[in-house]
């Protein structure tokens, strides 16, 4: 039984993996939170709109405090998420808070922010391939396909309120042991 | 390791810099190609005044569910068919006033003869001084060269007319349809580090040209209908004609209004007919002319493109200077754009 079962997830496994191969770029954006309530047919129109962006190792997709206009999907490859040390004085290198992968996606911040400023930087350290989907592009759909527009936004809103109470916990729990500490 | 991270760097930052370099000569080469070809170049304006005067309707069938290709077809089919009988309508009744004028023509060249010959005269008498320089045939010699010049350029003002008519309809079905692939495939030229600022950019400008072409023939088409309706109620003949020549020329920045009211002003002159109507038609374009300016141009034009009016004019000169009528008329586009990358660029390096 449990063999069958693996056997079956191989199986999907295959049949997704293959369909990944034939098109990186719908698959990622199916794959994606925010595009996860769109059919068959929001997805090829959304995958006419992105931008697909290819990147080597050692370059910048955007750096911190520089102003976006959007967020990056990973389609292949990897990208490290910096900030600069904490003290003002310090030489060292930036600090590397994550490492995203396929999949995976940030800067979506700048989609919904006027004159956003990149709060880290992000750094291809494999070739990559990265699905750009921007703020006046999010804006067309709205324009020209509400229905979608309403979905995508709905998604983003959840997506951002997730981050928002994961953020807020953080800051409970930190405050809730410097309470301990005293 | 630190010199093979600069190493990479240096590749990097090299290749980028060839991939600006890439799009910035793609991008000249394919407006210096439109430029030139003045066939191409006059239906590519036609076509991009009328990508943004129709996208919205074709974003609206977007929105009930059609289909772009399809809106894009409804949508140009539905401006070229009306446009085609309006323009019959509006062409047939401007051949109407053309054949009139070229009827009264040899008796208006004959007045413009007599006057020029009463102008020498009373010159003569008031002026005592001996000349032998005869003004008459000059003025003939001049409106020989000048109808020779017309006769020479007659055919390809036809022929691009012609392909304008052509083109214009299938350029503007096209970009209704392609324009956001098309400034995708652009875009997708620019190197990684400067691809948000070049969408952002390109973005701008597509708002501010939309903006300034809609204002413009909002513009134009109030200056055509104060123009009827003030030739109508003095009682002007060719009024239609007279109105249409006001209401395109106005186009044109600063030379459109003069040239489009000229004709206006030169009938009573020229037909002794209609002299009464000389200071009922110097008042009406004067007045009309102040209220494009204090009114019409500052509320409709001057807001959108946000440039000093000192820049304007200069960019009008160079303009005309570089491209004579389509420069001028191409001009004050071109500066707004000028003005967008270099606020982006001055803007990122000051940030």
């Amino acid at each position: 039984m449990r063999r069958e079962k693996i056997r079956q997830e191989s199986i999907w496994k295959d049949f997704f993996s293959a369909e990944r191969e034939k098109n990186p770029v719908l698959a990622a954006l199916k794959e994606n939170a925010l595009f996860q309530d769109l059919n068959s047919f929001e997805l090829r129109y959304l995958e006419r709109i992105v931008h697909i962006r290819k990147y080597e190792a050692g370059e910048f997709v955007f750096q911190q405090n520089e102003t976006g206009i959007g967020m990056y999907i990973i389609a292949k490859g990897l990208v490290d998420i910096k900030i600069p040390p904490k003290a003002k004085n310090s030489d060292g290198e930036e600090a590397v808070i994550t490492t995203l992968n396929r999949g995976t996606f940030f800067g979506e911040q700048a989609l919904v922010e006027a004159e956003a400023k990149r709060t880290a930087t992000a750094l291809v350290t494999e070739p990559s391939v990265l699905i750009a989907f921007l703020k006046p592009d999010l804006m067309d759909i709205v324009h020209r396909r509400p229905s979608l527009g309403i979905k995508i936004t709905m998604q983003l809103a959840k997506v951002l309120g997730k981050r928002l109470k994961q953020t807020t916990d953080r800051l409970s729990e930190f405050a809730a042991k410097s309470d301990y500490g005293k | 390791m630190e010199s093979r991270l600069s190493d990479r760097d240096a590749i990097l930052r090299s290749k980028a810099n060839l991939r600006l370099l890439f799009l910035t000569a793609t991008s000249l080469t394919l407006f210096s190609l439109i430029v030139i070809t003045t066939n191409l170049f006059i239906p590519f304006i036609f076509s991009i005044t009328l990508y943004f005067l129709l996208n919205p309707i074709v974003n609206f069938f977007e929105r009930q569910g059609y289909s772009r290709i399809l809106g894009a077809f409804i949508a140009t089919a539905t401006f070229f068919a009306p446009f085609t009988i309006i323009s019959y309508s509006v062409i047939s009744m401007a051949i109407q006033d053309l054949a009139s004028l070229e009827t009264s023509l040899p008796q208006l060249a004959t007045n413009t003869h007599n006057w020029i010959i009463d102008f020498e005269a009373r010159l003569a008498e008031k002026i005592d001084i001996t000349y032998d320089i005869n003004i008459t045939e000059y003025v003939v010699d001049f409106l020989e060269s000048l109808s020779a010049i017309f006769i020479q350029i007659s055919p390809n003002i036809v022929s691009n007319t012609l392909w304008a008519l052509i083109l214009t309809p299938i350029l503007t079905f096209f970009l209704l349809n392609d324009a956001l692939s098309i400034r995708n495939a652009i875009l997708n030229l620019s190197p990684n580090r400067f691809f948000e600022s070049s969408y952002e950019i390109a973005h701008l400008i597509e708002d501010k040209i939309s903006s300034y072409i809609i204002a413009k023939i909002i513009e134009a088409l109030i200056v055509g209908l104060l123009a009827l309706i003030a030739l109508g109620v003095f009682g002007f003949p060719y009024s239609a004609l007279l109105a249409l020549i006001a209401g395109v020329t106005n186009i044109v920045p600063y030379f459109g209004p003069i040239i489009g009211f000229a004709p206006i002003i030169l009938i009573p002159i020229l037909d002794p007919q209609y002299a009464h109507l000389l200071y009922p038609a110097i008042l009406m374009s004067l007045t009309i002319n102040v209220i494009d300016l204090a009114l019409i141009f500052p509320i409709l034009v001057s807001k959108i493109i946000d440039l000093h009016p000192l820049f304007v004019l200069f960019s009008v000169l160079i303009g005309s200077h570089l491209g004579g009528p389509l420069g001028i008329l191409v001009a004050i586009p071109i500066a707004a754009i000028i003005k967008i990358v270099l606020m982006q660029v001055l803007g990122a390096g000051l940030k």
